[in-house]
């Protein structure tokens, strides 16, 4: 493959392009589904594709292919010169850079390709048992959920790059039902992580809590309206830090003025207790890679310290339209999408604040507990998170469980009205997408936080 | 590269490694699409992709395996994995076979050659037009912008005889506007369609960059009140999306979670609400004469007049429940055309069409004393199993004494959508496609909308 990738490399240069690479990946995903003590899915995926990219005066032309001939290659690459002399953006030139040798496996103890298939149906099998604790639990999902992405990139800096990434994820939704309400929990482990994980995990423990937690939530009330002291959980303040402050601090929507941080570089946008980075080294975390797809090393970004702003996530096109290094942030989906500024684990640093010395001070408010999803603003910075659930706190007390409910507002009014930030960071993998799509693994997170939060419920 | 060899290549496998039922599906296609960055094309992309996903059952178990194709040697390693994996399942007592041949289905016009022939040219041009037309709306930009166009040929074998094939063109546009200066207003608009000949760019445009001049006015919403507000169809789609194809899905009805459960026969909706599932709509993205199982579609009412009528069917929930599957498995996007083979069958709509009332969205405005209408929502998701939503106004027109007044924003939308659908005041005839999704805007009374001020 690396013959075939460096000619390709080497006829897109010679084609005019100002920089160009190849990336080749296969992709090896297995998926087990058990619903209600049934398989429901087991089954095996494999990806396998070819990326060819041009840049040429400030525009990009991609082409991708799973024809795996030289031919069709060859021609892919021909193609991404054409598609990329029909842009009209204008930009600086990449700048050029040593070129990057490196061959490197993914760092897991038990490889998931090791493990035979049916140790991990019978696993499932007993994560589904642990959730049957209840005749009111009337559904019960179990998804475990393993990936090998294998990677070869070629570019025209001299780069030839192999790398693994593993990922594996474990899943548990149960449904809990009485008289007419339905509700619902989910709880999840995952990482850049081998099949270590799941032996390490408690499975039965694992299960048969969620279990107990989608029963207590019939009883759940709703949340009461309008802006209150908040404390977010783990979960709620990495989609802070993700959606709004995270999305709108990829350089490729400052570059065009379309984040509401493009100007503010050595102000305080936050209070002082706030401290955010990405970090795609994070030992086992979901959204950690050694590379990012251009091949730049992932790294640690500070985005604010102390409440000031401190600077953007770069790829090599903004990095070099902004005259900083890139911070290895560029990263596409697979190969048939784009390389956008994409995070990799965001989240806010500690603290020194307990939960209980965080209670104590708030007479009426919500401590939310786990996400469903958010949403980013980078135009604008409104914050949208949906909370699957939280607690009344009434006179330092949490009270009331709370059914599911949405938290809004300015992300920078918010983080100016932060005023204890918690002892201990816990990071939550997902994927990313932008816009609408282009999904990447990451993780969010950091402790919990006390603001001032509108929120409201159905 | 042609799909049956391919196909039949890995139901030859499959048998040979000792199953008796085994089923192949397949998609090819060509996508090229063009991105925009402030006012500028910025990347033009083409992709060729093709692949395939065998199921096999194999002592009541079943296993699947998908790949992308490259050689022959992909169907046939495809195939023994799927063999291998069902070998370790667990017996399924339900499903026993895949379906059966059926013959004669309608084939809607989906498939337009003036799509399949489009190259960076014509693209590109495309994507000119609507920025020349949204920067008309003054001191407004287009930051970002994605047109994608792609001709896609999807093919199902099964060892019932079942050998069908949809071929379909898709245009999917999704482009954002914002205004220059301080506190800048962004708009978003979307089109959705198999056919060129409707995708009026300059039109596309006006609205775009109308939509980013209507948000930079408008003022953060002030307390908390019922009002009646207006859910275009954009939104409307991802919130019927999430709660009624939800909830007629079998697979949720058989597992407990639908809240539509025992409900087949009553009223879930106001009497001005009837929905169909019309899978030969030529103006929709996923019309198709058989489902992604080989199943044939066909016209359905959901809802007539407020009373839940059927629900929907692939061919495992069928055998499970003792009925015919209804053509509703399905694997293809209304948005995507990569990697298809590898999504695994759900049951959806093939196209969930909301009937249309009889006054244009004018009209319904008039009669609105004191509502909203929603602009632009954050994200449009409602729970599935409960029906809540909390839904961010990122702009929502203000309606006083049935006209228009201004914009508001910094203000959530609370309710449930299951109490909302009954709570439906009117249903405008402005249809348009959205996704999977056929359906006009409509009018919902008693919706919280609650202030951050």
């Amino acid at each position: 493959m690396e013959d075939i990738l460096t000619k390709a490399v080497r006829a897109i240069q010679d084609q005019g392009a100002e920089f160009g690479d190849a990336h080749h990946q296969a992709i090896d995903r297995t998926y087990i589904v058990l619903v209600d003590g049934g398989v429901r899915v087991i089954d095996n995926g494999r990806l396998e594709g070819v990326t060819l990219r041009s840049r040429i005066n400030g525009s990009w032309g991609y082409a991708s292919t799973v024809d795996l001939g030289n031919e069709s290659i060859l021609d892919a690459a021909m193609r991404s010169v054409i598609n990329a002399k029909h842009g009209t953006a204008k930009g600086k030139r990449i700048p050029d850079r040593k070129a990057n040798h490196s061959k490197m496996t993914a760092q897991v103890r038990i490889h998931p390709s090791k493990v035979p298939i049916e140790e991990k149906v019978a696993l499932m099998k007993d994560l589904d048992r642990a959730q049957k604790i209840d005749e009111r639990v009337v559904n019960v999902n179990s998804v475990y959920r393993e990936e090998a992405k294998n990677n070869f990139l070629i570019s025209s800096f001299g780069d030839s790059l192999q790398w693994e990434e593993v990922r594996a994820r474990l899943i548990v939704q149960p449904v809990a039902h009485e008289g007419d309400r339905t509700e619902f929990y989910f709880d999840l482990i995952d990482g850049t992580k081998g099949f270590e994980m799941v032996k390490e995990a408690d499975i039965m423990a694992f299960g048969k809590n969620a279990a107990e937690e989608a029963v207590k939530m019939l009883k759940s009330q709703k949340a009461p309206s309008g802006l209150h002291t908040v404390i977010s959980d783990p979960m709620i303040s990495g989609l802070l830090a993700h959606e709004v402050m995270g999305h709108a601090s990829e350089a490729d929507e400052v570059v065009k003025k379309r984040s509401f941080l493009s100007n503010v570089v050595g102000k305080q946008v936050a209070s002082p207790l706030i401290t955010m980075v990405d970090d795609g080294t994070v030992a086992g975390a979901h959204g950690s890679i050694p590379f990012d797809d251009e091949g730049t090393p992932s790294s640690r970004t500070t985005i604010i310290k102390d409440g000031v702003y401190q600077g953007y996530m770069h790829s090599l096109e903004t990095a070099g339209e902004m005259g900083v290094k890139p911070t290895g942030n560029g990263r596409a989906q697979d190969y048939g999408h784009r390389v956008w500024v994409r995070m990799t684990n965001t989240f806010f640093d500690k603290g020194d604040a307990t939960l209980e010395e965080m209670l104590e001070g708030v007479k009426f408010g919500v401590l939310t507990d786990h996400m469903i999803s958010g949403m980013e603003d980078p135009v604008a910075g409104g914050f949208e998170a949906k909370a699957l659930r939280g607690y009344l706190i009434e006179n330092g007390k949490v009270t009331d469980m709370l059914r599911s409910f949405t938290l809004t507002g300015s992300a920078l009014e918010i983080l100016k009205t932060t005023d204890a930030v918690g002892k201990d960071v816990l990071l939550d993998g997902g994927t990313c997408g932008k816009g609408i799509e282009d999904f990447v693994p990451v993780s969010s997170g950091g402790p919990y936080c006390r603001s001032k939060i509108t929120l409201g419920g159905g | 590269m042609q799909l049956e060899p391919i196909m039949k290549k890995a139901i030859k496998t499959a048998l040979s490694e000792g199953v008796n039922d085994a089923e192949v599906f397949a998609v090819r296609s060509r996508t090229l699409s063009v991105y925009v960055d402030d006012n500028a094309i910025k990347n033009v992309e083409e992709k060729t992709d093709q692949g395939l996903c065998v199921r096999v059952i194999r002592a009541k178990k079943i296993g699947q395996a998908s790949s992308t194709y490259s050689n022959i040697r992909d169907s046939e390693s495809c195939a023994v994995k799927a063999v291998k994996l069902a070998g370790v399942s667990q017996p399924d007592p339900v499903f026993k076979n895949f379906p059966l041949s059926e013959k004669g289905a309608e084939v809607p016009n989906v498939y337009d050659k003036a799509v399949s022939a489009m190259d960076a040219d014509t693209i590109t041009e495309l994507a000119k037009n609507i920025v020349a037309s949204a920067v008309t709306a003054g001191k407004v930009k287009v930051p970002s912008g994605l047109i994608r166009v792609a001709a896609i040929q999807s093919m199902l074998v099964n060892t019932n005889g079942v050998e069908t094939e949809n071929r379909n063109t898709m245009i999917y546009a999704h482009f954002t506007s914002m205004t220059e200066g301080e506190m800048p207003g962004e708009g978003v608009r979307s089109f959705f369609s198999p056919h060129l000949a409707g995708f009026d760019t300059a039109e596309f445009g006006k609205h775009l960059g109308q939509g980013a001049v209507d948000s930079m006015k408008a003022i953060p919403f002030e307390g908390e009140k019922k009002m009646t507000v207006i859910i275009p169809p954009i939104e409307l789609q991802e919130l019927l999306q999430s709660t009624v194809s939800y909830s007629i899905s079998a697979e949720n009805v058989h597992r407990h979670r639908s809240v539509w459960a025992e409900m087949a026969g009553k009223e879930v909706a106001s009497p001005n609400i009837t929905m169909l599932d019309d899978p030969f709509d030529a103006k929709g993205m996923l019309s198709s004469g058989y489902d992604d199982e080989g199943v044939r579609t066909s016209r359905k009412v959901l809802i007539d007049r407020g009373v839940l009528k059927t629900f929907l069917y692939d061919s495992y929930n069928a055998q499970k429940a003792g009925m015919k599957p209804t053509g509703n498995g399905i694997r293809r996007s209304p948005i995507d055309s990569q990697n298809l083979y590898r999504n695994g069958v759900d049951i959806d709509p093939v196209n969930l069409v909301v009937k249309p009332g009889t006054k244009s969205l004018e009209q319904v405005i008039a009669g609105i004393d004191n509502g909203l209408m929603i602009g632009r929502l954050a994200s449009a998701d409602a729970s599935g199993i409960t029906g809540a939503f909390g839904l961010e106004i990122r702009c929502a027109y203000v309606i006083e004494k049935g006209a228009i007044t201004g914009t508001v924003n910094h203000a959530l939308a609370a309710g449930n959508m299951f109490d909302a659908l009954k709570n439906v005041r009117e249903v405008a005839n402005d249809t348009t496609v959205i996704r999977s999704g056929i359906l006009p805007s409509v009018a919902f009374e008693g919706i919280e909308i609650i202030g951050s001020k």
